[in-house]
């Protein structure tokens, strides 16, 4: 028998990982992630290019509704690959431990897939950032969407490895789209066990621990699967489960505390002078447009006794002299930082500062329908312009006759007008 | 004999089916032909000692360690980096290249990673792919996909190389290219080759086994199976001496097996 050198055991699985990130389904798997996540924010950009918190959610739900799915199948695919290739007898009189190998062809699944999520990220916010006035993504939000994906991905492998059946990967990921989608429609706080759960972040922002606690809980419970299937020490997957376990009672119990209030969207910004508009931290870049939006109103009232002097886009603090305006939301009034449809937000600014919030009682009486004739034909006044009058007060004497009065007499009637703008009183109101 | 392979009772059952029956056996280095016709026990024996398939019963020892039971699990990981193997069906993975291929298997092999680059490229050489190394597998034709699971088992330059009907797909010219290539492993290492072509075994081996329902049939030189083809009296034209003592053993076999 030739005695030779006993060869030197390779730990490091570099070339090995670098073959599987390269070859197989794992590319294709970022490709197809990156491609379903912008042909998804694509067809939706209107609804949230100029608007990070927009931006997020709406990849957040990709990522985990589709993104997370595919994933799982591609990953299922990979791990079925030694049962299609007729490979598992060689590779059993090898000497390398059946998890490292299953680790190096399952981790280039989720790092593909993670890849994707990057790029299509990359792409939104640089789709976003120009139009967005600063700011950036939730990293904590983008964490919790790659060890989803991630997670996914394990999970989908050690599946494949376990299921011979050539269209397990398909109804994998149908599977997992119910099993991801269907929590959304729960109103429990075991809902925000689910990744795929959509989270409100208006005016909030995610708790430190909130990362760190469902990346433990997503990658947990996947690194259990895997070990579960593929080392020789199967009780090994009880550490990762573990802290799966330990984690999942304090997701289900802070429930929706794992988001608290955000300074920035609660802090007001207002411009200078008289009378002030105010929007939230988020939006302050937007106040030079919303001013330029309301001119026109704020102008037709300026001086006025009763106009008021602040507009704020949330509900007034019960001053007489505040009145609210609608959010300008990416989707209808923001398109790319730009606002849209000005006269509609002109409008709504002048029907919210007429608002009587009266109660119904009131209603269809004579003096009352005088009282609501006059408000419509104020506010349209107020719009200015000919074309949206026509658009929101069509038909309406009161309107010519506001119209048709000398600017002094309108300003002496407004200014009474003003002054009972929220009373309930009909007699109050100046008749028209 | 400096035996490098050992094994005695070994019992390999499929299902309700026997396929090795208390076989004892032992090789040292060498080049060792495994024939018999199909079904007989040759690739339940070649993935018994490759440590791919566990036995029913019996002892293994390769390399001077046991490693039948599966609480030999250290043995058996020692005796694997110093193994090779060819299995029938050798599956791959088509969208990898001829040298990532072999380097995955290095790196199964626990090779030394230094060493793991060269040492591909050298296993790729040695059975005529160096042209083809960059080539996906998915673009090589049969015979030089069967060429890489030579490489692939030759990579850690094995002490013990099992290869279960590797000149299957070989045309002539590769396959003569391939029995030299055996000869010369032979010389360092224990080579068992299981085939049920009998020119392999006559111009790469020197000893052969004969395997029969599971059972052995027959153990000696290829020079003293073909003598018993010269001595059995058949007619010339049934073959060559070595195929006429095939057919000469195995009926002596199965006629004694019958009697018992």
């Amino acid at each position: 028998m030739t005695v030779t050198e006993a060869p030197v055991r390779r730990k490091a699985p570099g070339p090995a990982l670098r073959t599987e990130v390269r070859r197989g389904v794992g590319p294709w798997t970022g490709l197809c992630t990156a491609l379903t996540l912008g042909v998804t924010m694509a067809a939706k950009a209107d609804q949230w290019q100029g608007d990070w918190i927009e931006t997020q959610s709406l990849l957040h739900t990709g990522a985990t509704l589709l993104a997370c799915p595919l994933a799982a199948a591609a990953a299922c695919w990979q791990g079925a690959r030694d049962h299609r290739r007729s490979t598992d007898e060689l590779w059993r009189s090898t000497p390398r431990a059946r998890w490292q190998r299953m680790a190096v062809a399952a981790l280039p699944l989720a790092l593909w897939a993670v890849a994707g999520y990057v790029v299509a990220l990359a792409g939104s916010s640089a789709a976003t950032w120009p139009y967005a006035g600063g700011g950036g993504p939730l990293l904590s939000l983008v964490v919790v969407d790659a060890a989803a994906l991630a997670a996914m991905a394990l999970l989908g492998f050690a599946v494949g490895v376990l299921c011979r059946w050539r269209l397990a990967a398909p109804v994998l990921a149908v599977l997992m789209y119910l099993l991801l989608g269907v929590p959304n429609y729960s109103e429990t706080s075991t809902q925000y066990l689910d990744p795929a759960v959509q989270y409100v972040l208006w005016d909030r922002l995610p708790v430190w621990w909130f990362a760190p606690a469902m990346a433990a809980w997503t990658g947990g419970l996947a690194v259990a699967a895997l070990t579960a299937v593929a080392a020789r020490r199967r009780l090994a997957a009880l550490v990762p489960l573990a802290v799966a376990a330990a984690v999942a009672p304090l997701i289900v119990s802070t429930g929706d505390g794992m988001f608290r209030d955000d300074p920035a969207a609660h802090r007001i910004a207002c411009t200078e002078g008289s009378p002030q508009i105010c929007l939230s931290g988020h939006q302050e870049h937007l106040l030079p447009q919303v001013t330029e939006a309301l001119s026109g109103l704020t102008g037709r009232l300026e001086g006025l006794p009763g106009a008021p002097k602040r507009y704020v886009d949330r509900p007034p603090a019960q001053h007489a002299d505040e009145a609210r305006m609608p959010t300008p939301n990416v989707g209808w009034y923001l398109l790319r930082g730009r606002l849209q449809h000005k006269e509609d937000f002109a409008w709504q600014v002048a029907r919210q500062l007429l608002d009587r919030d009266c109660p119904v009682h009131e209603a269809g009486s004579r003096s009352w329908n005088r009282v609501t004739g006059t408000d419509i034909a104020v506010a349209g006044w107020l719009i200015g312009s000919h074309t949206a009058q026509m658009t929101y007060v069509p038909d309406s004497p009161e309107l010519r006759r506001l119209e048709a009065m000398p600017d002094a007499g309108r300003r002496a009637w407004l200014g009474r007008y003003m002054s009972a703008r929220n009373s309930c009183d009909a007699s109050k109101v100046p008749v028209l | 004999m400096n035996s490098t392979v050992k094994v005695s009772g070994l019992t390999v059952r499929h299902r309700r089916r026997t396929a090795l029956d208390s076989v004892d056996l032992d090789f040292g280095p060498g080049v060792h032909g495994l024939l018999g016709p199909n079904g007989a026990g040759k690739t339940s024996l070649i993935r018994v000692l490759s440590t791919a398939a566990a036995p029913d019963a019996g002892r293994i020892e390769l390399l001077g360690s046991d490693v039948g039971a599966a609480s030999d699990h250290r043995a058996r990981a020692e005796v694997r980096r110093r193994l090779g193997y060819l299995p029938q069906e050798f599956g791959h993975y088509a969208g990898f290249t001829v040298r990532e291929f072999v380097a995955y298997v290095a790196w199964l092999k626990e090779m030394d990673s230094t060493r793991a680059a060269a040492a591909v490229e050298r296993a790729v050489d040695r059975v005529g792919l160096a042209d083809r190394i960059d080539s996906r597998m998915k673009t090589l034709s049969g015979g030089m996909v069967r060429r890489v699971g030579i490489a692939q088992a030759i990579v850690n330059e094995p002490e013990l190389l099992l290869l279960d009907e590797p000149t299957a797909g070989l045309d002539p010219e590769q396959r003569v290219e391939f029995r030299a290539l055996m000869r010369d492993l032979g010389e360092h290492a224990t080579v068992i080759l299981s085939t049920h072509l009998v020119e392999d075994v006559v111009t790469a081996c020197e000893g052969v086994t004969l395997i029969e329902a599971g059972r052995v049939a027959y153990r000696g030189t290829t020079r003293e199976l073909a003598a018993l083809g010269k001595d059995g009296g058949q007619d010339e034209r049934a073959g060559s001496p070595i195929e006429r003592g095939y057919t000469t053993a195995l009926r002596s076999h199965r006629a004694t097996a019958g009697a018992r």
